[in-house]
């Protein structure tokens, strides 16, 4: 009871800095929906645990809390792949960017 | 023909001059990439008169290569030869490495370290014989020195090679452009010279295996 308080607190914290840094356009709109939809549905399952059971019941999985661990693990290996290629393309960009400089001091 | 040498430098500082003096008498135009070296690579080789391209910050052989590339066709270059600026090659094997691009037989020459037996240390020789193995199953082309810097392109043939890699495995790279663009290809025997300067500087395991992991990374991204 207590310690799911404290995650909601944490939660809407998390949310209202959402919210500011939309204001300040540290973040844009399509980033800021997919992290507010995110954690609401945290919210939810720390609110209602039971959600999670269902859901394992329905995909045939032993418990709600190992459905929640394999659908973090699928998003953790998503943002990994992802971050990747952005890193892979930042390092190109970087490089494209001091050749030039190269060849321009060049002249 | 005009022969132009690319040599990508990082931190040479001590011998980049020797480098340059010997390559004067084999080629037309040497052009020296200093990768953001901290030392005064950069400085010494423009004292010498050589031309000079400076990367503010270190990005790696592959983008040190391509960078001069870019700079040989530019400056007219029919025959493109890569020299190593670690001490580990000899300026005398250039004639023997171009001639078969002179004489249009080949589109792309290798020096091969292993054509012949040489001494070599042996963890060089058997970190060699994986990366072969592993530039076959990536470029899909068996060559005997995959890793080897000393190479010769025809200017038809560079600039039909698009290089996207960063580091090391650009050498890999090249052998896998070789391949899809079946340019003929030619491996001349080379001796490497190994001081403890030329063998500080070169490759070890961790190195290896990071290498083969930006391979795995371009190959499926």
């Amino acid at each position: 009871m207590i310690i799911q308080g404290f995650l909601i607190v944490i939660i809407l914290l998390i949310i209202i800095g959402l919210f500011l840094r939309l204001k300040q356009k540290q973040l844009n709109l399509l980033s800021f929906i997919a992290w507010l939809f995110f954690w609401l549905v945290a919210a939810f399952i720390i609110i209602y645990p039971e959600t999670a059971n269902f859901l394992a019941r329905i995909l045939g999985i032993g418990r709600g809390a190992d459905v929640i661990i394999y659908f973090s693990i699928i998003i953790i290996f998503y943002f990994i792949f992802y971050f990747t290629i952005k890193l892979r393309k930042i390092d190109r960009e970087i490089t494209e960017l001091v050749r030039k400089i190269s060849f321009m001091d060049k002249k | 023909m005009k022969v132009i040498a690319v040599v990508p430098a990082y931190n040479e500082e001590k011998i980049i001059n020797q480098i340059i003096v010997n390559l004067k008498k084999y080629v037309n135009q040497i052009i020296v990439v200093n990768d953001g070296s901290a030392d005064q690579t950069g400085q010494i080789a423009e004292k010498s008169g050589v031309t000079v391209y400076n990367h503010f910050l270190n990005r790696g052989l592959g983008a040190a290569l391509k960078t001069g590339f870019q700079a040989a066709l530019m400056s007219g270059a029919d025959i493109i030869v890569t020299f190593d600026a670690d001490g580990q090659h000899q300026a005398q094997d250039i004639p023997k490495l171009i001639e078969p691009i002179q004489q249009g037989k080949a589109d792309v020459v290798i020096g091969s370290r292993f054509l012949k037996k040489y001494r070599m240390p042996w963890q060089r020789f058997f970190y060699n014989q994986v990366a072969n193995f592993i530039t076959l199953l990536f470029g899909g082309l068996k060559v005997s020195d995959s890793q080897s810097g000393l190479r010769a392109f025809s200017r038809e043939s560079l600039q039909k090679i698009k290089l996207s890699s960063e580091h090391m495995e650009v050498s890999s790279e090249i052998i896998k452009e070789i391949k899809a663009n079946r340019f003929h290809c030619q491996e001349i025997p080379i001796q490497p010279i190994y001081t403890n300067y030329s063998l500080s500087k070169g490759q070890n395991f961790f190195l290896g295996v990071k290498t083969v992991a930006k391979l795995l990374v371009d190959k499926f991204i």
